[in-house]
C-alpha cells in the first residue's frame, strides 16, 4: 500500500496517503500570528498547572513517627509485664481453603487486632479471594474469616478485567482510618501486578472503593507489596513496594491521605540500585534513620540491609549480612528498649523453619533466638509481626499452606524463653 | 473532576483512543471521496463496537484493562491520520509528523528502557510525580515546538492541560505525553523509514557504480 521512499522528509507510514488528494491541505508550518497565539495558549496552561498542581511531598519527610503504628505504646521497659507470655492458636479455621497464603495482621487503635490472607484453590487461581479475621480486645480468639476481596468484586470496583488478586496489606494511618492496598493481574502472571488502595474508617467493618494506582509507566505493571509502612510526621505514610518484571527492585510509596479516604497524591520511587532484592521490609529507628531489609532473590541467598539517615528518602546501596535467606520475605519489628525482633526462615534453601532473631545494635549484629516452627519439606514462611497496645508482640505466619498461624507472646517471654518448655525448639 | 453524569475522564481517553483506531480500519473500506452519510455510519458502527460485549466486558473496557493511559499525542496522531478521510483535513505536515515519532521514540525510551540503562539509582519517572518542574518543561517543550511552528507543539498543549486537569488514571506527567504503544509505534516508524532511506542510498549508489 504504501510505497518505498528514498528521502526522510515524507509522511510517514502511518498517515492515510490515499485520501490526501482529496483533503484540504494546510500550511505546512503555523503562521506567525498562530504561533503566538499558541504560545501564548501555552503559558496559560502551563501557568495554571503550576499553580494548581499541587507539588506536595517531593521533599524528605523531616521526621518519622517513632513506632510502625503511631498508637502502639509498647511497654517501657523490658520485662515491664513480669510474667512471661506465649500463646499459640490460628487465625484461619482448619480446612478453609485448599491453599491459604500471604497474611498480615495490624494492630488497631481500639486495641483490636485485625488479620488478613488470601485463599483459593491455588495461589493465582481465579478464585482467590481476601479474607479478614478480627480478635476483639481483651479476647484471645479469632473470629470467623469474613471475605473482603474476590476478583469478580475488585472487577467491579475498578471497572475493568482482573485476572487474579493477591498480596494484601493493611494498615492504619494517624487517625485510624484503615488502609487495604492490594495487587491485581489483569495480563501475565505476578511480575504483571498493579496495586489498588482502599479504605475503611470503621476499623475493618465495612470498606470504601477500590482505586487503581499508576506506579508504572509501562502498562502500569509490576509493582506489589508485602510489609507494613512507616508513617511520616507530616501524615505522608511510606509503604515499602517492589518490582518485578525484567529486573527486580525495592521501591517506596509515599501516599498522603486525604480527608474521607481520598488519595491526595502519591508517588514511588526506587530504593537504590541493587537487583534481585525483594520485598523490603521498614524500621523506623528514630533520630532520621530508618532501616531496610530485602529478600534475596540473587544465588548469594543472604538478607540484605541498608540505612537511609533521611527517613527512608535515600539509600545506599543494601549489603549482606551474617543472617541467611532462601529467597523468602521476612518482617522486623522495633521494640520499646530499642531492638529489633525479626521473624524469618534460618536457611539459604527451603522454608522448613521459622524463627526469630534479635539485634540490640540497629541492625548491624544479630543473635538468633528461638525457632517457632520447623518440619521438614514443609512450608513456614510470610511471616508478619505487630505489636498490640498491650505490648504483646503478634506474629501471624503461613503454615503448610493449609493454614495462618498465630503465635503471641511479650518481652518478658523474649527474655526468659529459654526457660521455658512451650515445645520450643531450641535455635 | 468529572460530572456525576459522565465518565471519567481516563474511561473517555481509552474510548476515544480505541473508537480512533477502529475508525482507521473502517475508513479502510470506504470509497473516496465518501459522503458524509458514509462516514458518518462508519463513525457510528465504529463506536457501536466498543460497546459490544465480550465476556461481560465492553470491547473499550477490555482495553482500558491492559491499556489505561493512553496518552494525548497517540489521541492527537490518531486525529490526524484520520481527519484528511473523514474530515477532508490535512492537519500534520511531514515535518510534524517527524517530531511526533522523534519524540515519541526518545522520550518513551528515556522513560521505559531508564532501568535497563542507567541503572535504578536514575529514576526519570520519578520526575514525572514532580508536578511544578514537569508542568513546566511540558511548557518550555511545547514552546519550542511552537515557534518553529511545528503543530506536534499542539500534542504537548493537550497534554499539558490534560496533566494539569488530572484527566488519566495516572497522576505521572511522562504518562500524558508517551505511552508504551505510541513509544512502539514511533519506533517502528522510525526503524522502517530509516531503513527505507538506506536502501534507497544504497541502490543510488549501485546504479551510480554501473553507470
Amino acid at each position: 500500500m504504501i510505497a518505498p521512499r528514498t528521502e526522510l522528509s515524507v509522511t510517514p507510514v502511518l498517515l492515510d496517503q490515499s485520501a490526501r488528494p482529496t483533503a484540504r491541505s494546510r500550511p505546512s508550518r503555523l503562521s506567525p500570528v498562530r504561533r503566538l497565539a499558541w504560545i501564548a495558549v501555552t503559558c496559560i496552561a502551563g501557568g495554571a498547572a503550576v499553580k494548581y498542581s499541587a507539588p506536595i511531598s517531593v521533599n524528605p519527610p523531616l521526621a518519622l513517627e517513632p513506632a510502625s503504628a503511631p498508637w502502639a505504646r509498647a511497654p517501657q521497659s523490658v520485662g515491664e509485664f513480669g510474667k512471661p507470655r506465649f500463646e499459640r492458636g490460628w487465625v484461619s479455621p482448619e480446612a478453609q481453603l485448599a491453599h491459604v497464603h500471604c497474611s498480615m495482621v495490624s494492630a488497631l487503635p481500639s486495641g483490636d487486632l485485625l488479620a488478613l490472607w488470601y485463599g483459593g484453590s491455588r495461589e493465582g487461581a481465579a478464585d482467590v479471594a481476601v479474607f479478614t479475621s478480627r480478635m476483639t480486645a481483651g479476647t484471645k480468639t479469632w473470629g470467623p474469616p469474613v471475605k473482603v476481596l474476590d476478583r469478580s468484586s475488585v472487577e467491579g470496583e475498578l471497572g475493568r478485567r482482573i485476572k487474579k488478586i493477591g498480596n494484601t496489606v493493611i494498615f492504619p494511618d494517624r487517625t485510624g482510618r484503615l488502609w487495604m492496598v492490594y495487587a491485581s493481574v489483569s495480563l501475565g502472571g505476578w511480575s504483571g501486578c498493579a496495586l489498588n488502595i482502599k479504605s475503611s474508617p470503621d476499623a475493618g467493618l465495612t470498606w470504601g472503593p477500590s482505586r487503581r494506582l499508576t506506579l508504572n509507566a509501562f502498562f502500569n505493571m509490576s509493582t506489589l507489596v508485602r510489609n507494613k509502612p512507616i508513617y511520616a510526621a507530616d501524615g505522608r505514610i511510606g509503604l515499602p513496594v517492589y518490582h518485578e518484571m525484567a529486573t527486580k527492585f525495592p521501591q517506596i510509596l509515599w501516599f498522603q491521605p486525604g480527608p474521607d479516604g481520598t488519595v491526595e497524591d502519591y508517588k514511588v520511587r526506587n530504593l537504590g540500585a541493587s537487583k534481585g532484592l525483594i520485598q523490603p521490609v521498614l524500621v523506623a529507628l528514630g533520630g532520621d534513620q530508618v532501616l531496610m531489609m530485602l529478600r534475596d532473590t540473587s544465588s548469594q541467598r543472604a538478607l540484605r540491609t541498608s540505612l537511609s539517615t533521611d527517613n527512608g528518602w535515600t539509600w545506599p546501596d543494601p549489603t549482606p549480612i551474617s543472617l541467611p535467606n532462601p529467597d523468602a520475605p521476612v518482617d522486623a519489628l522495633r521494640l520499646a528498649d530499642g531492638r529489633i525482633l525479626l521473624a524469618y526462615n534460618h536457611a539459604s534453601s527451603g522454608r522448613e523453619s521459622l524463627g526469630l532473631s534479635l539485634s540490640s545494635d540497629e541492625g548491624r549484629t544479630w543473635k538468633k533466638h528461638s525457632v517457632m516452627e520447623r518440619e521438614t519439606e514443609k512450608e513456614f514462611s510470610y511471616p508478619q509481626l505487630t505489636q498490640g497496645p498491650g505490648g504483646m508482640i503478634h506474629l501471624t505466619y503461613t503454615w503448610k499452606r493449609e493454614r495462618i498461624g498465630h503465635i503471641a507472646f511479650n518481652l518478658a517471654w523474649l527474655d526468659q524463653y529459654r526457660e521455658l518448655a512451650g515445645g520450643l525448639l531450641p535455635p | 473532576m468529572n460530572p456525576a453524569w459522565l465518565p471519567p475522564s481516563d474511561a473517555l481517553a481509552v474510548f476515544a483512543a480505541v473508537w480512533l483506531m477502529l475508525l482507521g480500519f473502517g475508513g479502510r473500506f470506504m470509497p473516496l471521496p465518501a459522503s458524509v452519510a458514509l462516514r458518518l455510519a462508519v463513525a457510528a458502527a465504529a463506536a457501536g463496537v466498543m460497546l459490544v460485549p465480550i465476556k461481560e466486558l465492553q470491547l473499550w473496557n477490555w482495553v482500558f484493562s491492559y491499556y489505561p493511559n493512553p496518552s494525548l499525542p497517540i489521541l492527537g496522531l490518531l486525529i490526524a491520520q484520520r481527519s484528511p478521510r473523514f474530515l477532508g483535513v490535512t492537519i500534520f505536515q511531514s515535518a510534524d509528523w517527524w517530531a511526533t515519532w522523534i519524540f515519541g521514540a526518545v522520550v518513551g525510551s528515556l522513560v521505559y528502557l531508564q532501568p535497563l540503562i542507567f541503572g535504578r539509582g536514575f529514576d526519570f519517572h520519578y520526575w514525572g510525580w514532580h508536578s511544578n518542574y514537569a508542568a513546566a518543561a511540558l511548557t518550555l517543550t511545547a514552546i519550542m515546538f511552537l515557534a518553529r511552528g511545528n503543530r506536534f507543539g499542539v500534542l504537548l498543549v493537550a497534554a499539558l492541560v490534560a496533566f494539569a486537569l488530572g484527566a488519566l488514571e495516572s497522576t505521572n506527567c511522562w504518562d500524558y505525553v508517551v505511552d508504551p504503544i505510541y513509544w512502539l509505534a514511533s519506533v517502528v516508524v522510525i526503524v522502517r523509514r530509516g531503513a527505507i532511506a538506506g536502501w534507497a542510498r544504497r541502490q543510488a549508489k549501485l546504479s551510480q557504480t554501473a553507470a
